[in-house]
């Protein structure tokens, strides 16, 4: 049998890489201030993706199906190498994206809720979603594909014959995220950060946490 | 924790995720097809699908335990049939050029937990389906699949994930036309592998077993395997041919199975998975549209 876990998953998620991983290492760092114990589990931990973008461009052809599945095997991975690890020691893991990004991106790309849902089915509840604020809706992903999901989505989805229309997807996406957020919380700045880490420490913030988990498993 | 789809807490993502679907966007700009083709509704799709019906390929899966003599039919079959005038495509297990380094890799060093095997599987299938299969189907060639999704769900299942989780992994499905498993006893596999190899740590289940000895735990694992087998071919009407016949006689057999096989509608069966394959295929694409 499994050991109980101990430790606390915070989930950050967003549509820019960039603004995901800066969101990140502030949230970390306002923790580790803090003198808390802290981890974290970035995008592309098992390296799945770095390995499809440096394919051959030719061999390069995926749908978006088989990107969020790619997503899921990451996942997967950085659940069992990085997370579940860190939370049996009581650390606070801070997983940045988690599983909302995969969704939004999968239902911006007209990918069946249902599905999403079942795919991540093996994921844990977090103790806590950060949606982060995007501040232009009508930016568009730069092919970088080190950035983030979304990002490397764009490098490998360029040759489908409808074309990666970038900025409406991800105009899709934001919009599926803010749904998402008004569940969590609301959506978040990075000028948020520190406040949420003091809230996370506190017997209050924990208090909060469980009853928003036993409000969501009710 | 675990992280099995079997033993993973009930979450709400499910919910989460139909809650979070936008609201259908009015997008000013018009995101229309590269290369001057006509932008296809579903409903003209489904048209096309089901017009095309007529002219595809079969689909024929090869199904069974190791050592069961799958290959040595394909091949027998796919000679048959080529010198008969048609055209075969031969599909193999785990053999995307994209994907197959991945996982070989990631087998070498034994670092697949059964949720990342069974996604890294459904991975490698989703691209062969779009870039292999469904092409040579599309085209009026006929597939022969040495091993196939049922190849997944039995061994996923056989390591402890639930089957509903991994039909949903390999969703939409594009169901063949003629699934011939070859049924032999657990003992009958473990003495024919132990005769020809020594199994390796995956394809004996050494990750699930716990058992040092590869043929050991082959032995255990095949039984469970062969088990989740018997479970499909009747849930999904597989064809059984008894892989303890002699060579020649399954042959007889398949060639006769094979001239007898009807088509599955795609329209009625497959829709979802060519649908989708078409909007994402640039050549299938255009051909499609430009018969509109």
């Amino acid at each position: 049998m499994s050991e109980p876990v101990r430790g606390r998953l915070i989930a950050i998620d967003g549509a820019h890489g960039g603004d995901v991983a800066d969101a990140t290492t502030a949230l970390y760092d306002a923790l580790i201030e803090r003198d808390a114990a802290a981890g974290i589990s970035r995008w592309d931990a098992s390296g799945l993706f770095g390995d499809i973008v440096s394919a051959p461009a030719h061999q390069r052809d995926l749908s978006p199906r088989t990107l969020v599945l790619l997503y899921a095997a990451d996942l997967a991975f950085r659940l069992r190498w990085e997370i579940m690890p860190s939370l049996q020691q009581s650390m606070i893991v801070v997983a940045a994206p988690y599983v909302a990004t995969a969704i939004t991106f999968g239902l911006a790309s007209g990918l069946s809720s249902e599905w999403l849902g079942t795919l991540f089915r093996f994921a844990p509840l977090p103790a806590r979603t950060l949606v982060l604020r995007e501040p232009k809706t009508a930016r568009t992903w730069k092919r970088m594909p080190e950035r983030g999901f979304g990002e490397c989505c764009t490098t490998l989805l360029e040759a489908t014959p409808e074309g990666f229309a970038r900025k409406k997807t991800r105009a899709v996406m934001v919009d599926a995220l803010s749904t998402a957020a008004e569940k969590h919380g609301g959506q978040h700045r990075k000028r948020d950060l520190d406040d949420i880490a003091r809230e996370i420490l506190t017997p209050r913030g924990l208090l909060e946490e469980r009853r928003r988990r036993r409000r969501r498993s009710r | 924790m675990s992280l099995s789809p079997r033993k993973a807490p009930k979450t709400r993502i499910a919910e989460d995720a139909r809650e979070a679907e936008p609201k259908k966007r009015k997008s000013r700009k018009r995101g229309g097809p590269k290369s001057g083709a006509r932008k296809l509704t579903r409903s003209t799709l489904d048209e096309l699908i089901a017009r095309r019906d007529k002219s595809r390929g079969l689909l024929i899966v090869f199904e069974g335990p190791d050592g069961s003599g799958k290959t040595t039919q394909r091949k027998l079959l796919k000679t048959w049939l080529e010198s008969r005038g048609q055209t075969v495509v031969s599909a193999r297990w785990a053999s995307s050029p994209l994907v197959k380094p991945l996982i070989q890799v990631r087998k070498r060093i034994r670092a697949l937990s059964p949720v990342e095997y069974s996604l890294l599987h459904a991975i490698d299938f989703r691209h062969r389906v779009e870039t292999e299969i469904l092409p040579a189907l599309w085209t009026g060639k006929i597939v022969l699949a040495d091993r196939y999704l049922f190849t997944a769900l039995a061994r996923d299942a056989a390591r402890g994930l639930e089957l509903d989780w991994l039909l949903h992994a390999y969703a939409p499905l594009l169901w063949p036309d003629l699934v011939l498993y070859f049924a032999m006893p657990p003992l009958v596999s473990s003495r024919r592998v132990a005769a020809t190899r020594r199994p390796r740590f995956y394809e004996s289940g050494q990750d699930v077993t716990g058992i040092d000895d590869p043929l050991a735990s082959y032995q255990r694992f095949i039984d469970r395997v062969i088990h989740e087998y018997e479970n499909l071919a009747t849930i999904f009407k597989f064809v059984t041919v008894n892989a303890q016949e002699a060579v020649y006689r399954q042959h007889q057999q398949v060639r006769t199975l094979v001239e007898q096989a009807r088509r599955r509608p795609w329209a009625e069966y497959s829709a979802d998975a060519v649908a989708e394959w078409l909007t994402h295929d640039l050549a299938a694409y255009q051909d499609a549209a430009a018969r509109v």
